[in-house]
C-alpha cells in the first residue's frame, strides 16, 4: 500500500490504511483491517482529495482528512454488519464472522479512537469537535435504523432523519472538513454546505437503495438485500405505503415484490415518480451551489464545478 | 430530464429582504414557501424559499381552510370546560345572564384563535415550522396565508375577543383581576418566546393555569357567578388535561426538539422516562376525574366513570408500551390513538352532562 510524501501536493492515494498506523502487537488486527480496507471504493476518500486539491490543501491536511473519513466509515461498516448479521462484505466474509463479534466491535471503536488521536495531534480543535458531532450523529443514527428492523410501515420522512443522521452527516463531514481545516469557519458557508451534504446523503441514499430493485443497477448489487434482512429502505417506503405487510416480509424475489405492489407497470411508473421527487432535492442541491460560490475566493471556484455532477453519481449512478 | 420551472431563493438573515420573504409580503403574486430543512440549530440563520405564483396555490374549501388555520380541534379543550360549567350552572339554578354567558364563549373562541394564530407566527420566525413541518397549522408553509396575514388576523381575533369579553367586564369588575392575572401570564410566555424558551418546562405550567383554574374562575366570574370549588376543581382537570395533550404533541416531537435544542418536560427525560411521564399523567388525570365524580356526580354515572376509564387506562398503557422509537412507524398511530382516547374521556364527560339536563327536564 502507497503512503503519500510529505511533500507531494497530489500525494494522496484512495488506500489511505496503512499497517504502520496501528500496532503491530494486537493480534489479527492488521489482518481486519487489511481485509476491510482492500475493495472498498473510497468514494469519500476520493471526494476529499477532489475538494482538497481544489482548496489547494497541503498533502498532510489531503491525507488525515482522507483517512480520517474512511476511517470512520469503515468503522461503522465494521459495526453495521454484526448489527444486521450480514455475512458479507464487499463480497468477502465480514469481520464479524471470519474474526469473532468482539474483534469487530473493538476494531470498529479503534478506528475512531484512532481518528481522535490523528486529529487532535493535528490541533484543529473545531475539526475535533465536529468530527465528534459527526460520529454522534453516525451512531444515533445507527441506534435508530436498527430500532426500524422488521418495521415495515416505516415512512419516507421517518427515513429521512434516519438517513441524515448515518448517511448524510459523512457527505457533509467531507464538505465541511476540508474548510474547518483551513480555518474557514464563517457560518453562511457551513450552513450551505451543511444543506448540500444532506441533499447529498439523501440522493446517495435514495439511488442505493434503487439498485437493491435492480433501478439503475450497472454495478450489480444483490437484490432485495434490505427487504430480506427486515428493513424497509426508501423507495420500498415510498412504493409500497399500503402493500400487504405480511408478503413484503416474506418477498424473495423482484417478481414477487411487483405481485405485491401491483404489477411492474406500476413499478416501472413508481420508479418515475421517485426519481420525479428527486429531481427537486437536485435542483436544490444545484441551487445551494451556486450559493457556495459567493464564499469561495477566485482561486477555489473550480470547486463547484468539481462539486456539480455529483448528484448524477450519486443518484443516476454515472460514471 | 425534464426542466423544473421551481424557482428557489436562499436569504440569510443580515440579508436586507429577509423579513420581506420570511413575512411573505416582498410580493401580490407569489408566496415565498420555506423549504424544510433537516439540519437544525445550524450556525445562521438562513432559509430557502420556493417561490410559488399565487394563482397556483388551491387552498381546500373555506370551512376545511379555516378549521385548519384555526386548529378547530383544540377548542375542545375550553369548550368541554365550558359546558361542563353552564351545566352545572343551569343544575345548581343559578342565575345566569345567558346574552353574557354567549358573549364570553365567543370571547374565549377568539382569544384561542388568536393564540393559535400566534404560536403559527412566531413557530415560523423562530424556524420551527422549517424543521418540524408538522408543527402548527401549516397555513403558512401550504402557501394559504403569508406570516403577516396570520399575524394581522391574530390581532384581529384579540380585538375581537376584546370586544366580546368587554361586556363582562362592564358588567363585573371583579373580573379585572382575573384578566390581569392572564395578562401577566400571557405576557410571561409571550417573553418566553422572545428569548427562545418558549420550550421550558414552565410554559407547561403556565397553560395549565392558563386552559385550567383561571379560565374557569374567569368564566364563571365573567357571568356573575362566585367562584367555588367544584368550577375550580373543573379547572385543575381542564388545565391538566391540556398539558397532557402538549406532553403527546411534545413527544411527537421528541426528536427534532432534542435536535433543535428545544427543551421541555418530554425531550429533558428523554424517550423512555417521557412514556412513563405521559402514563402518570393520564393516571393522575383518571384519578383526578373519578376523584370529581366522586364528590359531585350521581352515584351511576361515578361507578360508570370508575369502570370505563379504567378500561381507557389499559388501552393508554398499551399504547404507550407499543411506542419503541421516535422514528417507528407505529409512532404517530399511536400518539394520535392516545389524544383519541382523551376525546373519548371528553365526550364521556360531556354525555354525563347531557344526561344530567336530560333528567331535569323530565324532571
Amino acid at each position: 500500500m502507497s503512503e503519500s510524501s510529505p511533500n507531494s501536493s497530489k500525494a494522496v492515494d484512495v488506500k489511505i490504511y496503512n499497517s504502520k498506523d496501528f500496532p503491530s502487537y494486537l493480534p489479527k488486527l492488521n489482518q481486519l483491517y487489511d481485509d476491510l480496507f482492500s475493495g472498498g471504493k473510497g468514494f469519500r476518500a476520493k471526494l476529499i482529495r477532489k475538494m482538497s486539491e481544489h482548496l489547494h490543501l497541503d498533502a498532510r491536511t489531503e491525507q488525515l482528512l482522507a483517512q480520517t473519513i474512511e476511517f470512520i466509515h469503515n468503522a461503522s461498516l465494521l459495526h453495521d454488519d454484526l448489527i444486521d448479521g450480514s455475512p458479507l462484505r464487499r463480497g468477502k466474509t465480514a469481520a464479524w464472522q471470519k474474526y469473532t463479534p468482539e474483534y469487530a466491535v473493538l476494531a470498529g471503536d479503534y478506528l475512531l479512537a484512532r481518528v481522535m488521536v490523528n486529529l487532535s495531534s493535528y490541533g484543529n480543535i473545531r475539526l475535533v469537535q465536529y468530527t465528534s458531532e459527526v460520529i454522534s450523529d453516525l451512531l444515533e443514527g445507527e441506534w435508530l435504523q436498527d430500532s426500524l428492523v422488521g418495521d415495515f410501515e416505516v415512512d419516507l420522512s421517518q427515513l429521512d432523519r434516519v438517513h441524515n443522521l448515518k448517511t448524510a452527516s459523512l457527505f457533509k463531514w467531507c464538505l465541511r472538513a476540508p474548510f474547518l481545516a483551513m480555518e474557514r469557519n464563517e457560518p453562511g458557508l457551513h450552513t450551505v454546505l451543511e444543506e448540500m451534504g444532506t441533499l447529498l446523503g439523501q440522493l446517495f441514499q435514495r439511488g442505493d437503495d434503487l439498485l437493491d430493485f435492480d433501478v439503475r443497477n450497472d454495478e450489480g448489487k444483490a437484490l432485495l438485500g434490505d427487504l430480506t434482512s427486515g428493513y424497509l429502505n426508501s423507495f420500498g417506503a415510498f412504493v409500497a405505503p399500503n402493500a400487504d405487510r405480511t408478503k413484503l416480509k416474506n418477498c424473495k424475489t423482484l417478481g414477487e415484490f411487483y405481485q405485491i405492489i401491483g404489477g411492474e407497470k406500476v413499478f416501472h411508473e413508481k420508479v418515475a415518480e421517485f426519481d420525479e421527487k428527486n429531481r427537486f432535492l437536485i435542483q436544490l442541491y444545484s441551487h445551494h451551489l451556486t450559493s457556495l460560490e459567493k464564499y469561495l475566493s477566485p482561486g477555489e471556484k473550480s470547486l463547484v464545478k468539481m462539486l456539480e455532477p455529483l448528484t448524477d453519481i450519486l443518484y443516476w449512478r454515472k460514471k | 430530464m425534464a426542466e423544473l420551472k421551481t424557482e428557489l431563493k436562499t436569504l440569510s438573515k443580515s440579508d436586507p429582504e429577509f423579513k420581506k420573504y420570511l413575512l411573505g409580503d416582498f410580493s401580490k403574486v407569489h408566496r415565498a414557501i420555506p423549504i424544510q430543512s433537516l439540519n437544525v440549530a445550524t450556525e445562521t440563520e438562513t432559509v430557502t424559499f420556493k417561490i410559488v405564483p399565487v394563482q397556483e396555490i388551491v387552498p381546500p374549501p373555506f370551512f376545511q381552510k379555516w378549521a385548519q388555520i384555526l386548529k378547530l380541534k383544540n377548542f375542545v379543550l375550553l369548550a368541554f370546560p365550558i359546558f361542563v360549567l353552564l351545566v352545572k350552572n343551569e343544575l345548581d339554578q343559578v342565575a345566569v345572564n345567558a346574552n353574557l354567558a354567549l358573549l364570553n364563549v365567543f370571547g374565549c373562541v377568539s382569544l384561542l384563535a388568536a393564540m393559535n394564530l400566534r404560536n403559527d407566527y412566531r413557530d415560523h420566525l423562530s424556524g420551527l415550522d422549517r424543521v418540524h413541518p408538522e408543527s402548527g397549522s401549516r397555513a403558512i408553509q401550504l402557501g394559504w396565508l403569508t406570516a403577516l396575514e396570520t399575524k394581522t388576523k391574530s390581532t384581529l381575533f384579540v380585538i375581537l375577543g376584546a370586544f366580546f369579553g368587554l361586556p363582562a367586564l362592564i358588567a363585573h369588575p371583579q373580573l379585572s383581576f382575573v384578566l390581569a392575572v392572564t395578562f401577566i401570564l400571557v405576557g410571561l410566555m409571550e417573553a418566553s418566546y422572545r428569548s427562545g424558551l418558549k420550550y421550558r418546562w414552565w410554559t407547561e405550567v403556565l397553560v395549565f393555569f392558563l386552559f385550567g383554574p383561571i379560565f374557569t374562575w374567569g368564566f364563571q366570574m365573567g357571568i356573575g357567578i362566585e367562584l367555588d370549588f367544584e368550577s375550580i376543581f373543573v379547572g385543575i382537570i381542564s388545565g391538566w388535561l391540556s398539558v397532557f395533550v402538549i406532553h403527546i404533541r411534545n413527544f411527537e416531537a421528541i426528536m427534532v426538539n432534542d435536535q433543535a435544542g428545544f427543551f421541555n418536560s418530554v425531550s429533558s427525560l428523554g424517550f423512555e422516562r417521557s412514556k412513563t411521564l405521559l402514563w402518570f399523567w393520564w393516571f393522575v388525570l383518571i384519578f383526578g376525574m373519578d376523584l370529581f365524580h366522586w364528590y359531585f356526580a350521581h352515584d351511576a354515572w361515578l361507578v360508570s366513570f370508575v369502570f370505563i376509564t379504567l378500561g381507557l387506562s389499559l388501552m393508554m398503557l398499551k399504547i404507550i408500551h407499543s411506542i419503541k422509537s421516535p422514528v417507528a412507524s407505529n409512532f404517530r398511530p399511536a400518539l394520535d390513538r392516545a389524544y383519541r382516547l382523551t376525546l373519548i374521556l371528553i365526550s364521556l364527560w360531556v354525555v354525563e352532562n347531557l344526561s344530567y339536563l336530560l333528567m331535569k327536564e323530565i324532571g
